[in-house]
């Protein structure tokens, strides 16, 4: 099969596999100062409407709509994060999900938004490229904080956030910062992928895609950038694996979350577990 | 008018505050979230329908015989996912993940097997008759489907506040460490927690199933959603609070349609979670007096 | 330094700090001693602003500590350690060190987003100062372990490395000793009369009468929220209301 007309079927996917990477990461962000936080595809849906409307209905440069599709989410999470994330636990995840809920809902009765036909017709802007700079940009951006005082203290408040406080970081000002670039990330993500796929309706971005991107992270692991991108392409590639089982495709999914969290709570990609394998076979060869 | 309002509204929020009785009572005594309970409850009325159209069993024997169906799932589930995560003493994040994993295989498992279209209740089962009385008009149906779900709540809290069972569980749900230093038998509570829940949690499945004469594969999750809404209303792990918080949200949902346009309806539940958490996150009713999540 | 006057906080019903008036004096080895459940990890705890006072003044260098968030507390110069450690296990003992400077770290977000000269200057003097005050404590030569591998003694040892990270002005150092063997009893004893030396203010909490009365200029006793004695090591030693709150509670040693 030549280039062209092998891009022309898997295009779709080879994008997809770049924005659920960075839709992993934005859940990877804000599980890795210990919050877990159910917004995200919630995020996402804001930023992919924000841009197809910019681009469709006011016909602004690409460019232009992508970076409203990054601040609007942000600027909400700034909004919601203030009192949310007052939460913690249990009840952040709920609060989230509600939030999520009400998201969809309005994205379902507004008219701007197309109602429950969502929007078409979108322009198809995207390419490879855009993709890549975007992933490499979210990349380079998680590795900078993840080694500065930023990564340390996000850390500190996952594992223990009352010695956190007590070692001068102000808790709260981190986590909102971790919320609100993860819903950045997230619109972002939506924003591109609102111009590959051509449609968006409000189904889109409920609960299933929010557990679909906590699935990402969970399966890939939360030890670094790698585990997230690596989940989230894993699970980009399984339904396609999967054609065969038709409705009982998302079992996979399902047993999937159980079968990690039972038995690599760590991920796939748990850099202590490579050192342990490294040691083991290293002791091997010299006995 | 308003009368039939109240009836209505009492009639939705009994069956709400049923299924939001077993997702509680696994908080309080488990200490977990059981995001799966939204899919035991779509099982138990699945079990329902089995029973009634292809075994043809008389309802009053269809019902019992679902909720151990459901009753039995959710105790799989404690012994094969949340008793290992305990015994592991995973962070409270696990259980939650992977009881999302067990909704959406249930979920799945389902449309594959009996496809994605709703079904429903044979028609000829009950009387079509109504009561009237005054303004007020109940269906006989919807007066079972309220009697019933009050009836097993009233034998649950019986079973809370006067049994001895109740009594031990009470003081698992105080800590199930000094439970256990007490001679109580901890893990064997939790089972039994987690198939009681179950059991009333599929229940709540058929008798919705019954009033909105639909049953989908996707029936759980909006109300697990509404049961989230319920409970945290309520105070997390109350069991006071998670009857009233349903009842509450039953009326809240049945006054906005006046008010509102019925689209919004569905996001109102996760409106007023939203703001309680805000404002008052130990719940509208009473004070948090469980382990903190 | 420190001052509290009048310092009460109650529980539900419980009083656990009944008008607690004491003074630390800079430079000074202040000791908090008193049986079980005295309420002298609340005293910390109210400094510390993990909760307000029910009543009372409490002040750090004249100003108020009343309603200041912990973190900022920190940042005026207080830092401690916890009765039950509370370090981060799962990060190396640098970077858990490193964490107690989070508020020293004089960079911005460009910084770090570009990794300027001053971000990895910044982050290069952090590390070799991490490193000095690992070895200070004799945990230099595990830099690179992860907290939760570390034994329990090294444990209190690396809480106390976090804490001076800080820079701080006054350590709260909360039974710094507990299940320590001797010679790493004598190894923080060594530690403490160097910081002092430093000129550093330390407050701590102390079972071991040894070293309490060892190391302390002032002792002070509480007994059920209340101070029933403050004096010099000795006058402690010989008052009898203090040898009363102990009898039948724990041998002082």
């Amino acid at each position: 099969m030549d280039w062209s007309s092998w891009w022309d079927t898997y295009s779709t996917l080879v994008l997809s596999i770049g924005v659920y990477g960075m839709l992993a990461l934005s859940i990877y962000l804000t599980l890795s100062c210990g919050l877990l936080s159910l917004a995200n595809a919630a995020f996402m849906g804001i930023g992919a409407y924000m841009s197809a409307i910019a681009t469709l209905q006011f016909e602004w440069p690409f460019a232009f709509a992508l970076f409203l599709g990054t601040v609007l989410p942000a600027a909400v999470a700034f909004l919601i994060g203030i009192p949310v994330l007052r939460l913690s636990g249990v009840y952040l995840a709920m609060a989230t999900l509600g939030f999520g809920e009400v998201v969809r809902v309005v994205l379902l009765n507004l008219d701007i938004t197309g109602g429950p036909l969502g929007l078409n017709g979108i322009p198809p802007l995207t390419t490879w490229w855009h993709v890549v700079l975007a992933l490499a940009l979210t990349v380079a951006l998680l590795q900078a904080l993840r080694r500065s005082r930023i990564g340390r203290a996000f850390e500190a408040i996952r594992e223990d956030e009352t010695a956190a406080r007590l070692m001068g970081i102000a808790t709260d000002r981190i986590k909102l910062l971790a919320f609100v670039l993860g819903a950045a990330i997230a619109g972002l993500a939506g924003g591109l992928n609102a111009h590959y796929t051509f449609t968006l309706s409000p189904g889109n971005f409920g609960f299933e895609s929010a557990v679909d991107i906590l699935t990402m992270a969970v399966l890939g692991g939360i030890q670094g950038v790698a585990g997230p991108l690596l989940g989230g392409a894993i699970l980009t590639l399984l339904p396609e694996l999967l054609r065969g089982l038709q409705e009982f495709r998302m079992a996979a999914n399902g047993l999937i979350l159980i079968a990690v969290v039972l038995f690599m709570p760590q991920g796939l990609w748990d850099p202590a577990r490579f050192r342990r394998w490294r040691r083991s076979r290293g002791t091997r060869a010299e006995a | 008018m308003f009368a039939q309002q109240i009836v209505n509204a009492i009639s939705l929020g009994s069956v709400y505050a049923l299924f939001a009785l077993g997702f509680t009572l696994v908080f309080g005594i488990l200490g977990v979230i059981n995001l799966s309970h939204g899919g035991i409850f779509m099982v138990g009325a699945y079990a329902a329908l089995l029973l009634l159209t292809r075994f043809e069993i008389p309802f009053w024997a269809a019902l019992p015989l679902a909720m151990l169906a459901a009753g039995l799932l959710g105790l799989a589930i404690d012994l094969l996912i949340l008793k290992q995560l305990r015994k592991r003493g995973a962070p409270h994040l696990m259980p939650m993940i992977a009881t999302i994993g067990a909704a959406i295989l249930m979920t799945s498992l389902s449309q594959g097997l009996f496809g994605s279209e709703t079904r429903r209740f044979p028609l000829d089962l009950f009387d079509q008759e109504s009561f009237s009385w005054g303004p007020v008009t109940i269906p006989v149906l919807q007066a079972g489907i309220t009697a019933l779900s009050v009836l097993l709540m009233l034998l649950m809290v019986w079973v809370l506040k006067r049994t001895r069972i109740g009594q031990a569980l009470r003081a698992v749900a105080e800590s199930p460490k000094a439970a256990s230093l007490l001679g109580i038998p901890v893990e064997r509570l939790f089972h039994l927690t987690s198939f009681v829940a179950a059991a009333l949690g599929g229940a709540a499945g058929i008798l919705i199933g019954l009033s909105f004469d639909a049953i989908s594969p996707f029936m759980g999750q909006p109300m697990l959603h509404k049961g989230i809404a319920a409970i945290i209303l309520g105070g997390l792990g109350d069991v006071r609070g998670a009857v009233l918080g349903g009842l509450f949200l039953g009326a809240a949902e049945v006054f906005a349609v006046t008010v509102l346009s019925s689209e919004y309806r569905d996001a109102l539940s996760f409106g007023l979670l939203f703001l309680v958490l805000l404002w008052r996150p130990q719940g509208l009713f009473g004070a948090s007096a469980t382990r903190s999540a | 330094m420190l001052k509290l006057e009048g310092l009460s906080r109650q529980f539900g019903g419980v009083r656990a700090l009944d008008d607690v008036t004491l003074t630390v004096h800079p430079e000074q080895v202040y000791g908090l001693i008193g049986p079980n459940g005295a309420g002298k990890t609340t005293v910390f705890n109210l400094v510390t602003g993990l909760f307000p006072p029910t009543g009372g003044l409490l002040e750090f260098d004249g100003r108020s500590l009343q309603g200041v968030p912990p973190h900022r507390i920190a940042q005026r110069g207080i830092a401690r350690t916890f009765q039950n450690i509370r370090l981060f296990q799962e990060m190396t003992l640098i970077d858990n060190v490193i964490v107690g400077m989070h508020a020293h770290l004089p960079y911005h977000f460009w910084d770090l987003l570009l990794r300027t000269p001053a971000f990895r200057e910044a982050e290069r003097r952090a590390r070799a100062r991490a490193l000095q005050l690992l070895h200070r404590v004799g945990l230099g030569t595990l830099c690179e372990e992860l907290a939760g591998n570390l034994s329990y003694g090294n444990q209190r040892k690396l809480e106390i490395a976090r804490a001076l990270a800080s820079r701080p002005r006054l350590l709260l150092l909360d039974e710094p000793v507990a299940g320590m063997n001797a010679t790493e009893k004598n190894e923080i004893m060594a530690l403490i009369r160097s910081l002092r030396q430093d000129r550093l203010t330390v407050f701590m909490i102390e079972h071991d009468m040894r070293f309490v009365m060892g190391l302390c200029d002032t002792v002070a006793v509480l007994n059920f929220g209340r101070i029933i004695a403050e004096g010099k090591p000795a006058e402690i030693q010989a008052n009898p209301a203090v040898i009363e709150a102990y009898l039948g509670q724990e041998e002082p040693a």
